[in-house]
C-alpha cells in the first residue's frame, strides 16, 4: 500500500458520507456561546453577574441535576466542587467514567435533547443542543460533558456528569438521594454551599426526568426534583417578574414552606441554580 | 469583530462554515471513527473558529483544519479516548458502495495512535505537505515522515495481506 493508494481510499471512503451541515453549524454557534461564557467566567468578569437579581442574599451555587437515569447536569457548567463543603477533587486517575450498566461516561446529545424535550413544558421549544467533552479545564481528564442548548431562545449550559462510580467532586454516591450538589462557590458563597432558592415558582415538574423547570425573571432555571420526583416549592408567578415599568425584578425571598424547611435541613436534597446572561 | 456588526460577522461565519463543514467532517470521521464523535469534533472546531472569527485569519480553511486536528488530539487523552456512546440512536441503514471500504479504513485507522492518525489524514485526505503537517502538529518534518512510514506499515499489518486497496477501489 502506498500513500497514493491510501489517499484514493480515504477520498472514496468519505466522499458520500452524509454530512449534517446546517445542524453542525447551528450547534457550533450554540457551543461558541458557552465557550465564550466560560472564558469570561474564568477571567473573573462574570462572577459579579452571577448574583444579579437574586434577592435575599441567597447563596447561589451551581448544582448538578439528575436526569433520572443516573446522568446529571450542572447548570453552571463548571463541573467541579463538592457538596457540603467538600473540596473539589479530581476524578480518579485512569479509571473510566462509567454509567451503571453502560459503557459510557456521558450521555449522548440525542439522549439529552430527548430528555430536555420531554421535560419541557408544552409550548417551550428546545433549540439546538450541542455537546463537548469537558477536557479543556482538566487536561488529561474528562470530567463531564458540557452541553449547550437554546431554550426558548436563550442559551443555557449544562454539564452532564457520570452517575455512580468515579465522579467529579470525588464524593461518594448518595444512595438516599438522587441529588448531589457540586457547588463551586463562584458567587462568593462558601465552597460547597447549596441553598434553596425559590426564584419565582416552579412551572413544571417532570417525574420521569426529575427536572423542575421554571422561568424566572432572568431566564430559565432547571432544578432537580427530590427522590419522588417532586420538590414542592411554593406556587408563584410562572413568568418573569417585573415591576410597574416592566423591568425585571428579583422575587421576594419568601419564608420557606414546611416542605422547603425540611429540604433545607437536608442540604443534599436542595439545589439552587442560576442562569446568567452574557 | 472590527466594525462589522456581530450579525454580519455571524452570517459571514455561517457561509464559511457551510462551505467547510463537509471537508471537516470527512477528516473528523476518519480521525474519530464514528459519526457522533465526528459531529462533536466538527462542532467544537467550528465553535472555536467562530470565537476567533474577529481576528485576522489569513486562511480560515487552514485555520479550521488545524483547529480540528488539535482539538482531536487534545481530546484523545487517556480518559476521553475510552469513552464511547452507549445510547446512540441506531444508525439508519446506509448501503452505499463505499461503506465496507469505510468500515475497513476506520477500523485500521483506529489501531493507530491519535497523532499518527492525524498525520495520515492530513497527508493523504487533506493532501497537505510534510512541512505543513509538521507545522500543524508541532512536529519536525522528519518526524512526520517517520510517522507516515510507520503508520502506513501498521495499516498494512492491520488490514492483513488479503486486503488490497486495489480490489477495494476496483
Amino acid at each position: 500500500m502506498t500513500g497514493e493508494d491510501l489517499s484514493d481510499v480515504m477520498q472514496r471512503a468519505t466522499r458520500d458520507v452524509p454530512v449534517p451541515t446546517e445542524q453542525l453549524v447551528d450547534r457550533a454557534l450554540v457551543r461558541a456561546v458557552a465557550l465564550r461564557r466560560r472564558r469570561r467566567l474564568h477571567a473573573g468578569l462574570a462572577a459579579a453577574a452571577l448574583v444579579v437579581g437574586f434577592g435575599g442574599g441567597a447563596a447561589l451555587a451551581p448544582s448538578v441535576l439528575n436526569l433520572g437515569d443516573g446522568s446529571r447536569i450542572d447548570p453552571a457548567g463548571q463541573g467541579e466542587g463538592g457538596g457540603k463543603g467538600e473540596r473539589p477533587a479530581q476524578a480518579e486517575e485512569g479509571g473510566p467514567l462509567v454509567l451503571p450498566g453502560s459503557e459510557r461516561a456521558v450521555v449522548s446529545v440525542d439522549q439529552l435533547r430527548e430528555r430536555l424535550a420531554q421535560a419541557m413544558p408544552a409550548g417551550v421549544g428546545i433549540g439546538q443542543v450541542a455537546a463537548a467533552d469537558l477536557t479543556e479545564d482538566e487536561p488529561g481528564q474528562t470530567i463531564g460533558r458540557e452541553v449547550s442548548a437554546v431554550v426558548d431562545g436563550q442559551a443555557v449550559t449544562f454539564t452532564v456528569f457520570p452517575a455512580d462510580g468515579v465522579r467529579p467532586g470525588g464524593a461518594e454516591p448518595r444512595a438516599q438521594s438522587r441529588i448531589d450538589c457540586f457547588a463551586s462557590g463562584l458567587q462568593g458563597a462558601g465552597p460547597g454551599e447549596c441553598t434553596a432558592t425559590d426564584g419565582g415558582g416552579w412551572l413544571y415538574v417532570d417525574d420521569a426526568s426529575g427536572l423542575i423547570i421554571h422561568r424566572t425573571f432572568d431566564g430559565w432555571r432547571i432544578e432537580m426534583a427530590s427522590d419522588d420526583g417532586r420538590l414542592r416549592l411554593p406556587d408563584g408567578p410562572s413568568g418573569p417578574q417585573t415591576d410597574e415599568q416592566g423591568a425585571p425584578v428579583a422575587p421576594e425571598h419568601e419564608a420557606p414552606s414546611s416542605a422547603e424547611s425540611e429540604l433545607n435541613e437536608v442540604e443534599e436534597l436542595v439545589l439552587s441554580d442560576l442562569w446568567f446572561q452574557d | 469583530m472590527g466594525k462589522r456588526s456581530q450579525a454580519e460577522a455571524t452570517e459571514e461565519f455561517r457561509d464559511f462554515a457551510r462551505q467547510r463543514t463537509a471537508a471537516l467532517y470527512r477528516s473528523a470521521l476518519l480521525l474519530c471513527g464514528d459519526p457522533h464523535g465526528a459531529e462533536d469534533l466538527v462542532q467544537e472546531t467550528l465553535a472555536k473558529v467562530y470565537l476567533a472569527w474577529g481576528r485576522r485569519i489569513d486562511n480560515p480553511a487552514a485555520y479550521a483544519q488545524t483547529t480540528l486536528v488539535r482539538v482531536f488530539i487534545s481530546s484523545r487523552r487517556p480518559r476521553s479516548s475510552s469513552e464511547r456512546p452507549f445510547d446512540a440512536l441506531p444508525e439508519a441503514a446506509h448501503h452505499d458502495a463505499d461503506a465496507s471500504l469505510r468500515i475497513d479504513l476506520i477500523r485500521a485507522l483506529g489501531e493507530l495512535g491519535a497523532v499518527d492518525r492525524a498525520v495520515l489524514v492530513l497527508r493523504f485526505l487533506e493532501d497537505q505537505s510534510v512541512e505543513h503537517v509538521a507545522g500543524t502538529l508541532g512536529l519536525s518534518p522528519g518526524a512526520v515522515r517517520v510517522r507516515t512510514h510507520r503508520a502506513l506499515a501498521r495499516l498494512r499489518e492491520v488490514l492483513g495481506t488479503d486486503f488490497t486497496f486495489e480490489e477495494a477501489l476496483s
